[in-house]
């Protein structure tokens, strides 16, 4: 009896482990992951997720999860942050000075655009085996290569020549990874191809807050004059590429026919800051201007760029050199103005205050609404509808971003602002069309009506004629371009002020880096005019590190060092630790 | 297929072998009992005490044997003159003739040798070990102290056994490696598998010290092998205490009462001297004078006048407004400038920490026979709090544990055992997450820890100790129910069968409740003249969270064991048998934003937003198994000749279908030549009297390389990280990029060799135990080499590379009676090296890892030392940069971030000689084994034909080396083009040792023991120890001995430097990357460089106990056996601290290593950038009390 048990409980435990290779086949996939199969592609929902992932690429306001489980870090926003312009005086050196001055060993700006290149790819070889419909498949592909595109241009924009990838690559494509980058004009060849292919193919015609032709239609826009004027003004010993009119042309052109299907069907919203300051999703999707933007709610995503212009933490104003641009209500500049022109401000001493109120009525009403009527500097504070009392590095303020109707707590708390901001809208496509067009030397009065001249009646300044703007002749046209171009160039410097980086890739793309020197152009780095106040002739603070830093004018001068310019801040540096894994990518230029 | 028929094999051939065993066993050994009679007796201690539970056996007779009684009296029926063997643990067995009316002393044993040790499924004498096993003294190691945790206990109680705990929160579990690092492979975790009661356990702290009662430590691949794939790096083998044998009842009770303080904190300097630094600092890098509107040099005079008008530090209390200079109070409204300015010098360290935080710890057990069953019961409870004043994390844990073994038949034995264990851990939840980088990281006048009361007479407290107080409950408890059922059969005489199976059940309930939280700040209200009444986080943040995971491990074992002497020369022992296990995993968190009622933070009384859609959720299941067969022969010829034999085969879920089986066999052999007749004559001079050699090799696959490594996945993301809203104002969905995976991957496999050696000196009172290994993981599962970011993904995971650690380890223990008094001392130490044997990589860069290199090096520059005014010609006060002087290597290179090197700044050591201090060239080819660079990669002023040896050759002779086919680029940041670069210092700790001194004297015992790693460094940008590590936030007191750069309000600068201050000139954010490739993070003055590398090397008094224990006499009176009570310290002081020059205790934050961040507790601030290094919860120094009772 006791050995049949034993043995009999032996060959039983003997049979149960027979079924080893199922136990363990058993408990091999993963239960809450998906597994990258072709049938995986075969699911809309699927691909729909996967695609929606770009979307986690667009930064606009920038994403700051203000709820604290959240494990996101904060990414700033491209609107009011990036100071590297002659718009902005950035509180500090480094967020004045060059945005590289020695070769980083890593860099984002080179790495993360080939991780959603990647998911580009992931997207468009699932859909080669897909078996959606056709439409479908085209759909996605379309979103997939409007996103490689965005991504790609991002990369030559920064770095001239970059890789063109057109496969989903493994660590075995040694091939492919260990060569030598594409030729920047072939990739923005490509580029331009997925572009035209995903306007044909995204099933929608319009969504704002979702990929569809008309965000592509503004993207395309965007970059097309992006590369029809970097390639008219490029020169050899600074971009490495002699400057190109046949491919400048062809860029221009495609500009001018992205831009007009936009032109009539979206209208311009009557109030200027509803394209930044609306805060509700629904009231957002309702503003006209709006092609695409990006939509904030409160509680559920938020983020914290109206905090940084209504903080104690110094703002970063808007330079001498961007207010001087503002055109005056005769529709003059500076130099031919009738109107004062002074740039003194009234000192209230009661209330130790400097308003400029008197400097902003007589100009462009988009300052007024850019700025503030007070001028701020240490001893001289100033509070914006009961936030924290404000120092700028200029004097001037940032009022542009701040909706002084939504609680105070969501204004000013860092995360807890929930303003929606656009991504593409239709003054900037005006701006594109008419700059296009002037470049090409084909605009028309009729074009000026349909573009510009919404955007001066707007602005409360008289509409003009291609014969206006061309006789203007401001003196202070320092870029070697017609006054045409200029007064273009102005009045799109005006209307997108602080907005999407727009202003230092505007600068490259004319070539006028120099621009920013402040070295020869001190403006850049000055601010309002504080000669009228006790901070310029009395002596009454505790010490020298309190006071505040004029120039020998009056103006408050927030350099902190000098920002020398040289031809090789046209191309940021690769990452020295990518140019040591593959010696094919040569560094660029001055670098 | 194959593997059916490999379990056919395995079938038969057992029972092939149960059958020939069965032939063998011709003579049962029989009981003779003619002419028995009773004899009675008494078993007497050395101190004539009565030993309690004493086995009292006939020799040769199984199944005759008695225990002593309470008295140490026993009855046996034996033939008067029979031999007697009296057992009883700690003492030699002694051998008595039985006599009708006997006394048998025992005397205390200082052989271990005889003792058996826990070996994989099953046990071995000591003196027939072939492998490398050691086993914990759990007596000293675990009683008597105020540690509940059995992993921490373990710290230094066997060489080669690294115990590493970074922070000393209260649920902080710690890492344990044996013999080092083992793979580079799932983030370099080497952890051993850690066996309990012959059931594998990923946490071990649900075991209560107090029920344990051996633990053996298995390092070679020959004694750990038999467990399979998950013990490639070792075995920590538990056993817990198992019934008494005595047919009584016995009950045992002991407690510990502690109270806890931090071994070491940071401070900050007077105000003024910060505010000082912070103006020096910021004029330099042009940063904000301030903090949020509050600026430094306005608030300087009152600091001044504050300090004149305070002794000390100022405590908790309400704070006093300014009255005039006289009496300038705590803090000032300046309505000339709107702004409030606080100067007061609040005790951070003082008003936040606690510095007696008390713990306790009880146990209950109690335990006996009935007839032919024996039970034991035990009961623990312990609580402890973390060192925070306010609002403190509390833990508590409950352990209940019951077993019973029965005999069912003389041939049967079966048991029962069920383990439950219950931790209850409550922390809080704060909008100041990172709790202890919010205390440090701004100064102490801005972390102002005043109260303020406002019109109506309210006192309000500062958001961070408001934050704190009014924070929700994060409450986390844990229950895990362990069944367990096993079943002994003596088949044959020699042959018993083994079969046990345990189902493990863990739940994990977690309610996170956010208040909001209403103080008074400086942050955003410091222009506000009544700073009152600030919503820190308002009622619109306040959420509940509920996590709920429970995890089911169930696991099996059958295994037979057959043992035989033959011809009393040849002692036979072989086992074979089979295990299974399966683990799942469930978890699922729910969250809803806006709680009605803040007293009831339930889910169901949340709002959730606008428009309810405020709810977060989302579950992650996963599972996997194990099975494995495997067989065992040992086999020795007289004690002399020892030898061992394992096979197993293994599979594994966690691995490709293709690739789930393989075998892993290994050997040992060991040699007593004490035991040869040859050696007998020395052995009787009593100097040598055991000695035996070892040396084992064996294979052992590691299964522990992380999950679905070889499947490309794809998850959905979290709402949290989703940021796109669609037109009705709700998240969009999103999944994740699919996973990059290498589609050839196989097992890992470390292959471990091991020689040693043992020898017992002076009849065995002093014993030497020497290892050598040599470890090799081979097919290392690791990262694929370092990819171009075009890839557009991580690299995967390949089987990339060879690692290979050498090491030894020496044990030594010393017994000896000096009369009435005992001592002991022991003392072991480690030392193992890893080096990473082969790497996959195209380029030798040293940020990652490559073919030569020695794990845990730490690459930066070699400090020189300040540099003078007298190093540079000129100074351009506009842009604040210096020209250097002629012969003066030049920095530029490093600089970026605005900030230039001048005099007081660190000089680095120009290794190279070329001018210029780099981290490489950037241009170098290396042509038939020769280096090359271009005469443009040198300074104008280097006219030399090379660097060290590289050759400098003219442009064009470059250019036609670079084009040649058989040319290879080097790049810059690589083991062959590193500039000044070199290997400053290693993370690994070295020479890791320990040593116990101790001894008993008439019921007094004392213990000391000593803990001590030889040598570390670590490099870190942590703010404790460089200054303004993140912007221009903070200096510490330890920091205030620095050169100085002032800045003249004409332009010009002032500098003072001083070859022996601590630190450079100021400057901000020096935490950042800087320039030079392949370093880690650090800039400007603080580059990885070896003047401010943390020496982590430490000798600490780990612990003293001092206990006495009640002569019997007294005791006996009130029934008690024993009673003992104790005084215990644990981390008592420094003997030697490398890090004395930081308030940093050297074993914090110990858990990084190249590559990897260290982890810190849930919600504190982890990593090493932002200055974050060591703003965590610190190690504790605990003073105890304790009692140990035994009814």
């Amino acid at each position: 009896m006791k050995k049949s048990i034993i043995f009999g409980s032996l060959a039983l435990a003997g049979i149960a482990f027979t079924g080893c290779d199922d136990f363990l086949d058993d408990n091999r996939n993963p239960l809450t992951s998906e597994v990258n199969t072709p049938a995986f592609w075969n699911n809309e929902t699927n691909v729909q997720n996967e695609a929606n992932l770009f979307y986690n690429s667009i930064i606009g306001y920038g994403n700051y999860c203000s709820r604290v489980s959240s494990t996101t870090t904060s990414v700033q926003g491209e609107f009011y942050f990036k100071t590297l312009s002659d718009d902005q005086v950035g509180r500090t050196w480094g967020l004045q000075n060059w945005a590289n001055t020695n070769v980083p060993a890593s860099a984002a700006s080179w790495s993360d655009p080939y991780y959603n290149i990647r998911q580009a790819m992931y997207i468009i070889e699932g859909m080669k085996t897909s078996t959606l419909d056709e439409a479908t498949k085209n759909h996605y592909t379309a979103i997939a290569r409007l996103n490689r595109a965005l991504q790609t241009f991002d990369l030559v924009k920064k770095y001239g020549n970059v890789f063109w990838v057109d496969q989903l690559l493994t660590i075995n494509d040694d091939g492919f990874l260990y060569s030598a980058p594409t030729d920047r004009d072939i990739v923005m060849d490509n580029v331009l191809a997925d572009l035209d292919f995903s306007i044909a193919n995204i099933k929608n015609e319009s969504g704002k807050f979702e990929f569809s032709k008309d965000m592509a239609r503004a993207a395309k826009a965007e970059i097309c004059l992006f590369e029809g004027t970097y390639c008219k003004y490029r020169t050899e010993a600074e971009n490495g590429k002699k400057a190109d009119e046949t491919r400048a042309k062809k860029y221009l052109e495609e500009c001018v026919k992205a831009c007009e299907p936009l032109m009539t069907r979206y209208t311009l919203t009557p109030n200027y800051l509803d394209i930044y300051q609306t805060t509700d999703v629904g009231a957002f999707g309702k503003v006209s201007e709006i092609i695409f933007g990006k939509a904030f709610k409160v509680n559920i995503m938020m983020h914290q760029l109206v905090a940084y212009t209504c903080s104690s933490t110094e703002i970063m104003g808007i330079s001498k050199d961007a207010f001087d641009s503002y055109l005056f209500k005769d529709g003059k500049p500076l130099a031919l103005t009738s109107c004062d022109k002074t740039d003194l401000g009234v000192l209230n001493t009661v209330d130790s205050v400097l308003s400029i109120q008197n400097l902003l009525d007589v100009r462009d009403e988009r300052l007024a609404k850019t700025t503030d009527p007070y001028a701020y500097v240490n001893h001289l504070k100033w509070s914006r509808a009961g936030a924290a009392e404000m120092v700028s590095t200029t004097g001037y303020g940032v009022a542009k971003y701040d909706n002084i109707t939504v609680p105070l707590y969501n204004r000013q708390t860092i995360g807890q602002n929930y303003t929606c901001g656009p991504i593409y809208w239709l003054s900037a496509v005006y701006c594109e069309f008419a700059e296009a067009k002037a470049e090409l030397g084909t605009l028309s009065d009729a074009d000026l009506n349909n573009s510009l001249n919404k955007l001066y009646e707007r602005a409360g300044l008289p509409t003009q004629t291609v014969a206006s703007l061309s006789s203007m002749n401001d003196p202070a046209n320092n870029m070697n371009v017609s006054s045409l171009i200029w007064e273009v160039r102005r009045c799109r410097r005006c209307e997108l002020i602080m907005d999407r980086d727009f202003r230092y890739w505007d600068l490259i793309r004319w070539h006028q880096l120099d621009k920013l020197d402040n070295t020869r152009y001190p403006n850049v780095f000055l601010g309002a005019n504080f000669s009228n106040t006790f901070l310029f002739t009395e002596d009454k603070f505790i010490n020298e590190k309190d006071a505040v830093k004029l120039n020998s004018e009056g103006y408050k001068d927030g350099g902190l060092g000098d920002r020398v310019y040289d031809k090789k801040y046209y191309f940021y540096p690769i990452p020295s630790g990518q140019i040591a894994l593959n010696d094919k990518i040569k560094q660029n230029p001055g670098w | 297929m194959r593997k059916q028929l490999f379990v056919t094999l395995m079938l038969s051939a057992a029972m092939s072998v149960g059958g020939s065993f069965a032939a063998f066993a011709e003579q049962a050994p029989q009981t003779q009992s003619q002419g028995a009679t009773t004899i009675t007796g008494t078993v007497l201690d050395e101190n004539n005490e009565p030993v309690i539970g004493a086995n009292v056996a006939l020799k040769g007779a199984k199944g005759t044997a008695v225990n002593t009684d309470f008295n140490g009296n026993f009855t046996i029926r034996v033939t008067p003159g029979a031999p007697l063997l009296v057992n009883y643990v700690g003492y030699k067995t002694a051998e008595v003739k039985a006599a009708p009316s006997m006394t048998v002393y025992l005397q205390p044993t200082t052989e271990q040798l005889e003792q058996l040790v826990v070996v994989g499924y099953g046990t071995q004498k000591k003196a027939n070990l072939t492998g490398a096993v050691a086993t914990v003294d759990v007596a000293r190691v675990m009683d008597s102290r105020p540690q509940t945790d059995v992993v921490k206990a373990l710290q230094g109680a066997v060489p080669g056994l690294t115990i590493t705990t970074g922070d000393g929160g209260v649920d902080v579990t710690s890492t344990i490696k044996i013999r080092g690092t083992g793979t580079l492979s799932n983030d370099q975790t080497s952890n051993p598998l850690i066996v309990v009661d012959g059931v594998p356990v990923d946490d071990l702290s649900f075991v209560n010290p107090d029920d344990i009662a051996d633990i053996s430590v298995l390092k070679d691949a020959s004694s750990a092998a038999i467990y399979g794939t998950r013990a490639a790096f070792g075995v920590i083998l538990i056993t817990t205490k198992t019934p008494s044998t005595q047919d009584r009842v016995s009950v045992k009770y002991t407690n510990n009462f502690g109270w806890s303080q931090a071994t070491k904190l940071p401070d900050f300097a007077d105000v003024p001297s910060q505010l000082r630094a912070g103006i020096q600092v910021t004029d330099r890098d042009g940063g904000e004078a301030g903090f949020f509107g509050m600026n430094f040099a306005p608030l300087l005079p009152y600091a001044e006048a504050w300090a004149k008008q305070n002794t000390g530090k100022a405590g908790h209390r309400v704070m006093r407004p300014f009255k005039s200079w006289d009496d300038v109070g705590d803090y000032y409204w300046d309505a000339d400038n709107k702004v409030n300015l606080y100067y007061a010098d609040w005790d951070v360290a003082g008003i936040l920490y606690n510095d007696a935080a008390p713990s306790q710890k009880h146990n209950v057990s109690l335990e006996g026979r009935s007839g032919k069953t024996s039970y034991r019961t035990s009961f623990g409870y312990d609580d402890r709090q973390d060192l925070m004043e306010f609002n403190p994390d509390k833990m508590k844990r409950y352990t209940a544990n019951v077993m019973i073994n029965t005999e069912i038949f003389d041939w049967l034995r079966a048991g029962v055992r069920f383990n439950y264990a219950k931790r209850d851990y409550q922390t809080h939840y704060t909008p100041a997450a990172g709790r202890y980088n919010n205390i440090w990281r701004w100064g102490s006048f801005w972390t102002v820890l005043g109260q303020r009361v406002d019109n109506e007479g309210d006192t309000y407290e500062y958001r961070t100790i408001a934050s704190r107080e009014q924070a929700g409950n994060d409450r986390r408890i844990t229950d895990d129910t362990k069944l367990q059922a096993w079943l002994d059969a003596d088949i044959i005489p020699g042959l018993t069968l083994h079969a046990d199976f345990t189902y493990d059940t863990q739940s994990f309930n977690r309610t996170r409740v956010y208040n909001p939280i209403y103080s008074w700040d400086t942050w955003t209200q410091i222009t506000n003249p009544y700073p009152l009444g600030y919503f820190v986080a308002n009622q619109s943040n306040t959420e509940v969270y509920q996590y709920n995971t429970k995890m089911n491990m169930w696991n099996t074992n059958v295994y037979a064991t057959y043992a035989k002497t033959f011809a009393n020369a040849h002692n036979l022992k072989v086992m074979v048998g089979g295990t299974a296990e399966k683990h799942d995993y469930d978890n699922f968190w729910v969250g809803r934003d806006i709680m009605m009622n803040n007293d009831l933070p339930y889910l169901g009384l949340t709002t959730g937003g606008d428009d309810g859609t405020a709810v977060y959720l989302d579950n992650t299941l996963t599972h996997r198994a194990t099975a494995g067969f495997f067989g065992r022969v040992n086999y020795d010829y007289k004690g002399i000749y020892l030898f061992e034999a394992n096979i197993r085969r293994d599979g594994s879920s966690s691995f490709p279908a293709d690739d789930q089986w393989a075998w892993f066999p290994s050997f040992s052999a060991g040699y007593r030549f004490t035991e040869e007749p040859y050696f007998q004559p020395i052995k009787a001079t009593n100097i040598i009297t055991n000695g035996k050699i070892r040396a084992s090799y064996g294979h052992i696959g590691n299964e522990a390389v992380g999950d679905y490594r070889f499947l490309s996945t794809i998850n959905n993301l979290v709402s949290s990280n989703v940021h796109w809203l669609n037109s009705g104002g709700t998240k969009v969905g999103m999944m994740t990029t699919p996973t990059l995976v290498s589609s050839n991957l196989t097992w890992e496999r470390v292959i471990t060799t091991d020689v040693g050696l043992d020898l017992g000196f002076f009849n065995n009172s002093l014993n030497l135990t020497f290892d050598w290994f040599q470890r090799d993981t081979k097919d290392m599962l690791a990262p694929a080499n370092e990819m171009p970011a075009t890839l557009g993904a991580n690299a995967p995971y390949v089987n990339a590379g060879h690692l290979r650690t050498r090491g030894w380890e020496i044990g030594i223990g010393w017994n000896h009676s000096f009369g009435d008094a005992d001592v002991y001392a022991n003392f072991n130490i480690y030392d193992g090296k890893t080096k990473v044997e082969n790497y996959n990589t195209r380029t030798n860069l040293i940020s990652g890892f490559y073919t030569g290199q020695t794990y845990g090096e730490i690459w930066g520059f070699e400090t020189d030392r300040y540099f003078e005014e007298s190093d540079f010609t000129s100074y351009d006060s506009k842009n604040k940069t210096w020209t250097y002087a002629p012969g003066v290597a030049d920095q530029s290179g490093l600089t970026n971030d605005g900030f230039h090197y001048g005099p007081g700044d660190i000089k680095f050591r120009d290794l190279d000689g070329d001018g210029r201090i780099s981290g490489g060239f950037d241009n170098m080819y290396m042509l038939n084994g020769k280096y090359y660079i271009p005469r443009s990669s040198v300074p104008a002023g280097y006219t030399a034909d090379r660097v060290g040896n590289v050759l400098i050759v003219d442009n064009e002779t470059f250019n036609s080396i670079k084009n040649d086919k058989n040319a290879v680029s080097i790049s810059k940041g690589t083991a062959e083009n590193h500039g000044d670069l070199k290997v400053i210092g290693n993370a690994t700790p070295r020479y890791e040792y320990s040593f116990r001194i101790g001894g008993a004297w008439k019921g007094f015992d004392l213990d000391m023991f000593f803990q001590g790693v030889g040598k570390r460094d670590m490099w870190t940008t942590g703010g404790f120890i460089i200054p303004y590590a993140n912007n221009d936030d903070v200096i510490y007191a330890n920091q205030m001995d620095y050169n100085q750069q002032i800045y003249n309000a004409d332009g010009s600068v002032t500098c003072i430097v001083n070859q022996n201050a601590a630190y450079p000139a100021l400057y901000g954010s020096n935490a950042g990357a800087g320039t030079v490739s392949g370093l880690d993070t650090g800039r400007h003055n603080f580059y990885p460089q070896s003047k401010y590398l943390m020496n982590m090397a430490y000798l600490r008094f780990k612990t003293l106990t001092v206990g006495y224990t009640l002569p019997v006499e007294l005791t006996r009176k009130a029934l008690i056996q024993k009673a003992r009570i104790y005084f215990s310290a644990d981390n008592l002081c420094f003997l030697y601290d490398g890090m004395r020059k930081y308030p940093l205790d050297p074993e914090i934050g110990s858990q990084w290593a190249k590559g990897i961040n260290q982890t810190g507790a849930q919600g504190e601030a982890n990593g090493n950038s932002n200055g974050y290094f060591g703003r965590r919860a610190p190690i504790s120094r605990t003073f105890s009390f304790g009692l140990q009772v035994t009814f």
